[in-house]
C-alpha cells in the first residue's frame, strides 16, 4: 500500500488545503469559547 | 424500570454486539485483527475516537458536575482542538508511514528497545490500573439506584464487552462504537427535550438560563490566573492541550482507533471531527446538569441524591441529625422557590428593585439549602465508604428514574451501558495489542505465524478483560480511589508525551538520554504531586517539559563523555 502524499486534497468544500482546515478548526474553537462567554454574560 | 425498559436495554446492547461480530466475521491476519481492515471512513474513526474517550462516567457524572458547579468543567477540553491538530500534522503521518501496530513500536524505531518497553509499560500500568474503573464506576451507581446486584452488573456488562472485543478485534470495536455512540446521543437529546417539557408552565428556556445565570451556573470560562483553581481557561488550554496531545497522540486506545483509517485523509478528518465537536458535546452534557438544577428549583429535590447511602445512615445511628438537616433543606428550598417566582415575575414586569430584592431572597435561601446539603455530606463522609459523601454521580440518574417515561428510562440506561462498553472495548483492544506486539512478540517470541499472534492477542485481550472484571469485583473501590486513578493518568501522561515529542522534534537525542530522563521526570512529577496543590492538569506540562529538558542536558553530557 502506497501512502498518499501528505498534501493530498481534503475533499472538503471551500477548504482545499490542510492548513485551511486547521485554521477553520481553530476559528471554530474561538467561536465556541466566545459563545460560552456570551451565554454567561447575557444571562447573568 | 419495567419490562419495556429492560427489553430496550438488553435487546439494544446484544443486537449491537451480535451484529458487529457477524459483520466482522471471518479469518483475520494480525494487521486485520489489530488495525482493522484499513477501510474505515472519517465518520467511523471520528465517532470511534469520541466513543473511546467518553466513558459512562462522562454521561453519568458530568450532568451532576453541571448541577453542582456549573459549566466550568468544559474548560478541561479547551486544549483538545490544538492538540488534535498537532497529532494530525506530526504524529499521524509518521505512524502511518511506519505501518506500526502500536504507538510504542515507533519508539523502538526511533530510539531503542528499552525506550519502547518503557512507553508500553507506562501505558499498560496506567490503563491496567484504570481497567476496572470503566466497568466499576457506572456499575456501582446503576446497581445502587436500581437495586441490582453489583457483582452481577459488573460480570454481565464485562463479559459482553470481552466477548465481542475478543471475537471481532479492532473492526468490531469500531463498528460497535459507531452504533453505541448513536444510542448515547439519542438518549442525551431525548433527556434534554423531556427536561425542557418538565420545566414549570410559563418558564421559557430563556427564563431557565436566567435562573441558572443568577446562581452563577453558566460561568464556563474563568480567566483567573490563580494556579490553585482546578479549571481555568489557562489550565484548560495549556494543561489540557498537553493532556489531550498525550492521550490522542500516544495512548494506544486512541492511536488504534485512527490507525485503521482508509487513508491519511480519513484519519485526519476523523481527528478534526473531534476537534470541532468535543467542546460542544461536553458543554451540552454540562448544560443538561444546569437545567436539572433549574428544574429542581421548582420541584422538591432530595437533600442528598444517593438515597441508598442516606437511608442506610439514617437507619444506623445518624438518623436525628440527618432528618434535621433534611427539614432545614426543604424549608430553605420552599423559600428559594417563592423568591424565584417573585424574581421572574419582577423581571417580566420590569420591576428592577423588586427583581433585585427577590433575587437576594432566593440566593439567601439557596445558601441555607446548600449549607444543609454540606452538613449532610459531612455526616455521610464521617460514616466511611458506605456513606459516600459525593452524590453528584446520582443527580442525573435520579432525575431519569423519577421523571422520564418508561421506554426513555430504558434508552438512557442503555446509553450509560453503551458508553461503558464502548470505552472499555477500546481499552481492552489496546491493552491486548500492546501486550502482544510490544511485550510478547518483541521479548518472548519474535518469529511466529500471524495466526499464532492473533490467537495470543485474543488471549491477552480476554485476560485483560478478566483482570478488569476481577479488579472491579474485588477491589471495593471508593470514589476517592476512582479520582486518584484519574489523577494518576494525568501524572503519567506528561512524561510519555515528553518521550514522543523528543522523538519527533529533537532528532539528535538518543534512546539512553530519553530513557533516563523519562524516569527522572516521572520521579520529579511524583515528588511535586506529593508536595504541591496545583491543578493536576499542570503535571502534564511539567512532566513533558522536564523530560524534554533533561533529555537535552543528558544527551549533552553523553556526547561530551564520548568525545
Amino acid at each position: 500500500m502506497t501512502e498518499p502524499p501528505d498534501d493530498e486534497t481534503t475533499g472538503l468544500p471551500g477548504l482545499r488545503t490542510w492548513s485551511q482546515v486547521y485554521v477553520a478548526v481553530l476559528l471554530t474553537f474561538v467561536a465556541w469559547v466566545g459563545l460560552l462567554v456570551a451565554l454567561d454574560r447575557w444571562f447573568s | 424500570m419495567n419490562g419495556l425498559d429492560y427489553g430496550i436495554l438488553v435487546g439494544t446492547l446484544l443486537a449491537i454486539a451480535v451484529f458487529a461480530v457477524w459483520r466482522t466475521r471471518g479469518k483475520k491476519d494480525l494487521s486485520g485483527y489489530l488495525r482493522g481492515s484499513g477501510n474505515a471512513r472519517w465518520l467511523t474513526i471520528g465517532l470511534s475516537v469520541m466513543a473511546t474517550q467518553a466513558s459512562a462516567v462522562t454521561f453519568l457524572s458530568t450532568p451532576g458536575q453541571g448541577y453542582e458547579s456549573g459549566m466550568g468543567f468544559v474548560q478541561n477540553y479547551f486544549g483538545a482542538p490544538l492538540a488534535l491538530i498537532v497529532v494530525a500534522v506530526f504524529f499521524l503521518p509518521i505512524y502511518r508511514r511506519l505501518k506500526v501496530y502500536t504507538a510504542y513500536e515507533y519508539l523502538g524505531h526511533r530510539f531503542d528497545s528499552k525506550t519502547r518497553i518503557l512507553g508500553a509499560a507506562l501505558f499498560l500500568l496506567q490503563r491496567g490500573l484504570g481497567a476496572g474503573i470503566t466497568i466499576y464506576a457506572p456499575a456501582i451507581v446503576l446497581s445502587t439506584v436500581m437495586g441490582w446486584r453489583l457483582d452481577a452488573t459488573i460480570i454481565c456488562s464485562g463479559l459482553v464487552v470481552v466477548a465481542y472485543t475478543v471475537m471481532g478485534g479492532c473492526d468490531a470495536v469500531s463498528l460497535t462504537q459507531k452504533y453505541q455512540i448513536g444510542v448515547i446521543f439519542a438518549g442525551m437529546v431525548a433527556a434534554f427535550f423531556v427536561l425542557l417539557s418538565k420545566l414549570p408552565p410559563g418558564l421559557t428556556f430563556s427564563d431557565a438560563l436566567s435562573v441558572a445565570g443568577g446562581f452563577h451556573k453558566l460561568g464556563a470560562v474563568d480567566f483567573s490566573l490563580n494556579p490553585d483553581r482546578r479549571y481555568t481557561i489557562w489550565s484548560g488550554v495549556l494543561g489540557g492541550m498537553f493532556l489531550a496531545m498525550s492521550y490522542f497522540g500516544t495512548d494506544q486506545s486512541q492511536v488504534q482507533r485512527y490507525l485503521g483509517g482508509a487513508s491519511l485523509r480519513e484519519s485526519r478528518l476523523g481527528l478534526m471531527f473531534n476537534a470541532v465537536f468535543k467542546i460542544p458535546m461536553q458543554a451540552f452534557i454540562l448544560l443538561l446538569g444546569v437545567l436539572i438544577f433549574v428544574f429542581y428549583q421548582f420541584e422538591r429535590p432530595p437533600v442528598f441524591f444517593n438515597r441508598a447511602a442516606w437511608d442506610y445512615q439514617a437507619a444506623h445511628g445518624s438518623g436525628a441529625p440527618l432528618r434535621a438537616l433534611d427539614a432545614a433543606f426543604q424549608a430553605a428550598h420552599a423559600d428559594e422557590r417563592r423568591g424565584l417566582e417573585e424574581w421572574i415575575g419582577a423581571r417580566r414586569s420590569g420591576d428592577v428593585a423588586g427583581e433585585a430584592r427577590a433575587h437576594a431572597a432566593a440566593a439567601e435561601a439557596q445558601g441555607r439549602g446548600q449549607a444543609a446539603r454540606d452538613g449532610t455530606r459531612d455526616i455521610l463522609a464521617k460514616a466511611g465508604p458506605r456513606g459516600s459523601s459525593n452524590d453528584a454521580d446520582y443527580v442525573f440518574i435520579s432525575f431519569i428514574l423519577g421523571y422520564l417515561p418508561h421506554g426513555l428510562i430504558g434508552l438512557l440506561v442503555t446509553a450509560f451501558f453503551a458508553a461503558a462498553l464502548s470505552s472499555k472495548s477500546g481499552e481492552l483492544n489496546a491493552l491486548g495489542s500492546t501486550t502482544t506486539v510490544d511485550i510478547y512478540r518483541h521479548l518472548v517470541r519474535r518469529e511466529a505465524s500471524d495466526a499464532h499472534y492473533v490467537t495470543m492477542s485474543k488471549w491477552f485481550t480476554a485476560l485483560w478483560g478478566l483482570v478488569a472484571i476481577g479488579f472491579a469485583l474485588f477491589a471495593n473501590l471508593s470514589e476517592n480511589l476512582i479520582q486518584a486513578v484519574n489523577i494518576l493518568g494525568s501524572i503519567f501522561y506528561g512524561v510519555v508525551l515528553g518521550i514522543f515529542l523528543v522523538a519527533f522534534f529533537l532528532k539528535r537525542i538518543g534512546g539512553t538520554a530519553v530513557f533516563w530522563s523519562a524516569l527522572a521526570s516521572q520521579a520529579l512529577v511524583f515528588a511535586l504531586y506529593s508536595t504541591l496543590s496545583i491543578s493536576y492538569l499542570w503535571y502534564n506540562v511539567i512532566g513533558c517539559v522536564a523530560c524534554m529538558g533533561l533529555s537535552l542536558v543528558l544527551q549533552g553530557v553523553i556526547g561530551k563523555a564520548k568525545a
